[in-house]
């Protein structure tokens, strides 16, 4: 039997456990989902709970059947998105330590007449009048309150990185915010990418996935040399740079202007597993360019290849050159037993590039790769299109996940600490899943206001609300 | 997998407005075309307040809509149409042309006759000059007392013979104006009839303007400037049913200005009688690409033939959202415009460019993607896809997500033994097909359209 067993909304509750009113007239069995194994978020849950009413009389009766309606209204307007306070269902059995509690989506009463008429209230007295109280509710139970934040501080936003650690939980974790703080001086900060790697997922350890390519140890291609800029970033092979100059429009057409390979970057090809979305550093000096890459596993005649993307901004910016994964190789059909590290090493892209049809002919910048997980949990935060920044010096970036999931981002300012302008947010992925891992961050303007540097820092900080699908325990 | 995002109407701006990936999470669905881009889509609001659902019905008509994925906008559009349900009873606003449009011109044929005998007709020579008497007739309206004649007079006679004259001064035999001057030539340096008056009784005559009598013109444009300022530009070219002059025509034009430069909520259906009232609350959005817009504008100009590409440009110009992104330059092709002499709308007429092939048999494609910006370029010819189990897949094996999936691409196909033409180019082979169009339905469904075949469904 639970020894909590209640509905809430912080101000009316209805208790099921110590409450006299209404109480479990069976021994109540919680009723589970089924995970989906492909990251989404099952369907609601309807549970029955029989119970009875045991009141004096029948304005006693009249009281407790209003509490339980009214606690059904709030829970739908709150699912109506009337600006009210969500409705908990709070449970913790006998022998678990611990709480839990799941968002509900509507409540309602059946009365039966096992016991005489519900109005009857003679037997009722001594027996109570019986029903059925019917719970819907979110198929995830959270933490009754979120895990202390945590984070780090000077983070690159060019594929720097923020472990986590102990996310409990059997399901992924709802992301309660992910604070961005700290902007550096004088920056127009408009897109953030921010994705979650697990260290089961990447093979064991997520601190070993290389997210950041820098290209100047890739071959170049096609009019497409390694130069010295102070202002690319100094990973790899120092402040260096990939520059095609499609020599001078004689080789303006598609052709491969750069080949890298996993094995140029990084020898943990194991942890090189899953989606990324790929993101480019670059810029041009003038005119435009269209790039696009070609993901392939050692053959690069065989590959997958992303959208074409104009690069035409004159000063560095990261442009979204669509989806990867690795490896390259079918893992059912050619496991990691049989064809690790030697095979996986061969997976890399080619970047193509043409000059844009119509624009004059560019002098194309490479830096470098940066590479955002994007199969367990992405975020992806766009200011709006309208002149004027996400975020400026000092300013806050807050991606917050509702009870319900969805997901809401907003930039604070920072001399106010008022809600500056709220930002569209795309979501993958169901949260944050559980044990250890790390998030990759990636943070650009997007063709105006003074750009992030290489050396450009943030601030993360993030906390959770774990989340199980059956008992939370001692978690 | 996605989120569905609200912005501003463009004509207002850009500011970003909400997120409706909530309310369309199972419900939307879109389509993108090779020859088209970004084409349509739609999903249902329903679960949430009758308040809500009335606010947005309110302020959705026309705003923009892009859906996100993997960090990039892979859908953009504009909402076209609304369906609300409430309690049984539906109503629509919709942003199609026959409904809506602010700005207006009107297409008139000018009369062929400006007027015909009212009284007692009777050749005279007023002065010793041939000329016309019409005794209830005011002919001061038709005549000219310098420079050419502006009308001129056709008279048929008892006998059936007609006489023809161009029209001078008016003068007075009986009444005021009675008469008229009567001219061979336009220029009105001959008098007298072309035709013999001579022991003719007319008995009937016309009087057309020489150069506008039956001729198409046009009013010019009226614009409700308040509408187009907010949901930006819709021209609608009426025609009038029978002859009129300028007036009648601007008044036709005022008028449907007035009725239809605002979209309007039309109550569509009827009671649902006995059923519940309380069930089936919900606002059907339709989106259209902004290709759709394009449509929304004429154009009304000659340009001799160019080079394909720089007429394709030109047209893109001409539209009021769309900007040209990458335009392959093709100069393997010429092509005038005519929309001088017929008005087209801008993307029929930019379908039929884009459908013309060049002396080498090389396919095109173009439309509108992110951003509004318009791409022409090569179809593709290679093959970098397959349909595997029921799915679609990169060539290297690995399956590719709905929401990124593009059209023009070429899928090898895991068929069984075919016979491939002798010429098989990669994009005729029978066991693969070129994808034309592609539709990805929440939350992770999509069917891939052939330009020829079947449609392949398939999943994540």
């Amino acid at each position: 039997m639970p020894t909590t067993l209640q509905l809430t909304d912080g101000t009316l509750t209805v208790d099921m456990v110590t409450n006299a009113d209404v109480k479990l007239s069976a021994n109540y069995l919680p009723v589970f989902s089924t995970p989906a194994g492909d990251g989404t978020i099952p369907g609601e849950i309807t549970e029955s709970l029989p119970v009875y009413i045991y009141v004096a009389d029948d304005d006693d009766l009249s009281d407790t059947l209003q509490d339980v309606a009214r606690l059904g209204r709030y829970a739908a307007e709150y699912r109506a998105k009337n600006h009210q306070t969500p409705v908990w269902f709070y449970r913790q059995m006998q022998d678990e330590s611990n709480a839990v509690r799941t968002l509900v989506q509507s409540v309602s009463f059946t009365p039966d007449a096992r016991f005489a008429g519900l109005f009857d209230r003679a037997p009722c007295i001594t027996e109570g009048r019986t029903g059925v109280l019917t719970i819907t509710h979110h198929p995830y139970n959270e933490a009754v309150s979120a895990v202390a934040a945590s984070g780090s501080n000077g983070v690159s936003v060019i594929g720097g990185t923020v472990n986590y650690t102990d996310v409990v939980g059997d399901v992924n974790a709802r992301l309660y915010y992910l604070n961005i703080d700290n902007i550096a001086t004088a920056r127009v900060y408009r897109r953030v990418w921010a994705g979650f790697r697990s260290d089961r997922r990447a093979g064991g350890d997520a601190g070993n996935v290389a997210s950041l390519w820098e290209l100047e140890l890739g071959a170049p291609g096609s009019s497409s040399g390694v130069t010295t800029d102070p202002t690319a970033s100094p990973g790899g092979a120092g402040n260096t740079k990939v520059n095609c100059n499609f020599s001078g429009g004689a080789d303006a057409g598609w052709a491969n202007r750069l080949s890298i390979l996993m094995s140029d970057v990084t020898a943990n090809y194991g942890n090189q597993v899953g989606a990324f979305v790929v993101l480019l550093r670059a810029q041009v000096d003038t005119g435009a360019a269209q790039v696009k890459i070609q993901q392939y596993n050692n053959n690069a005649a065989v590959y997958r290849e992303g959208p074409t993307v104009d690069v035409d901004a004159t000063g560095w910016t990261l442009y979204n050159l669509g989806t990867c994964e690795f490896p390259g190789r079918d893992l059912h059909a050619t496991p990691t037993a049989l064809f690790a590290a030697t095979y996986d090493q061969r997976d890399g892209f080619e970047i193509w590039a043409r000059v844009k049809p119509g624009a004059a002919v560019p002098s194309l910048d490479m830096d470098c790769l940066i590479l955002i997980p994007a199969d367990e949990y992405l975020i992806q935060v766009q200011s709006a299109e309208a002149s004027g920044a996400a975020s400026n010096q000092g300013d806050k970036i807050y991606v917050m996940i509702a009870p319900e999931d969805t997901a809401r981002a907003m930039n604070i300012d920072a001399v106010s600490s008022y809600f500056n302008i709220h930002c569209p947010v795309s979501v993958i992925g169901a949260g944050i899943p559980a044990g250890d891992g790390r998030l990759f961050i990636a943070i650009a303007n997007d063709n105006a206001g003074t750009a992030p540097t290489f050396s450009d820092t943030v601030d993360v900080e993030l906390s959770t609300y774990p989340r199980w699908v059956h008992f939370r325990g001692n978690d | 997998m996605f989120s569905l995002h609200l912005f501003q109407r463009l004509a207002e701006g850009t500011t970003w407005e909400q997120s409706l990936t909530d309310y369309a999470r199972y419900t939307w669905r879109r389509t993108t075309r090779a020859t088209g881009g970004y084409w349509a889509g739609d999903f249902v609001i329903s679960g949430c307040s009758q308040y809500r659902l009335q606010q947005l019905y309110s302020t959705m008509i026309g705003k923009r809509i892009q859906e996100w994925s993997y960090g990039d906008v892979q859908w953009e559009g504009e909402v076209v149409e609304l369906s609300m349900t409430l309690n049984g009873i539906t109503h629509t606003q919709s942003l199609d042309s026959e409904l809506w449009h602010n700005r207006v011109k009107v297409e008139y044929t000018y009369p062929r006759v400006d007027d015909v005998q009212q009284g007692v007709l009777a050749y005279v020579a007023p002065g010793g000059d041939p000329g016309f008497q019409d005794t209830l007739q005011d002919f001061s309206d038709y005549e000219v007392l310098a420079g050419d004649a502006t009308h001129e007079i056709t008279v048929l006679n008892n006998d059936g013979s007609t006489c023809q004259g161009y029209l001078g001064e008016a003068t007075v035999t009986l009444n005021p104006e009675d008469s008229i001057w009567v001219f061979q030539d336009l220029g009105r340096g001959m008098a007298g009839w072309n035709g013999t008056t001579v022991a003719k009784v007319p008995i009937s005559y016309e009087v057309s303007n020489v150069l506008l009598a039956g001729t198409q013109l046009a009013t010019a444009w009226a614009e409700q400037t308040g509408s187009s300022d907010i949901y930006g530009e819709s021209e609608y070219i009426d025609v009038m049913a029978d002859e009129c002059y300028l007036a009648a025509a601007e008044a036709t034009r005022d008028r449907r200005l007035s009725a239809y430069a605002y979209p309007r909520s039309i109550p569509t259906g009827g009671l649902s009688s006995g059923e519940a009232q309380d069930t089936g609350n919900q606002l059907a959005v339709s989106c259209a690409g902004y290709v759709f817009g394009m449509n929304r504008r004429f154009y009304e100009t000659n340009v001799a033939s160019l080079d394909i590409s720089t007429q394709i440009a030109t047209l893109v110009a001409a539209s009021e959202f769309v900007t040209a992104g990458s335009i392959l330059v093709n100069t393997d092709l010429q092509v005038p415009l005519t929309g001088g002499d017929i008005s087209t709308k801008i993307w029929d007429c930019l379908e039929g460019l884009i459908g013309m092939s060049d002396s080498s048999g090389n396919r095109y494609r173009g439309g509108v993607r992110a951003g509004r910006l318009f791409d022409y370029d090569l179809a593709t010819t290679d093959v970098l896809y397959q349909w595997r189990n029921g799915r679609l897949e990169y060539a290297n094996g690995q399956p590719v997500l709905p929401t990124l999936i593009r059209p023009d691409i070429i899928v090898r196909l895991d068929a069984p033994l075919t016979v491939a033409p002798p010429d098989a180019n990669d994009w005729n082979t029978s066991f693969q097909i070129t994808i034309s169009e592609v539709e990805f339905i929440a939350p992770r469904s999509y069917r891939l359209v052939p330009e020829e075949g079947d449609v392949l469904q398939g999943s994540y």
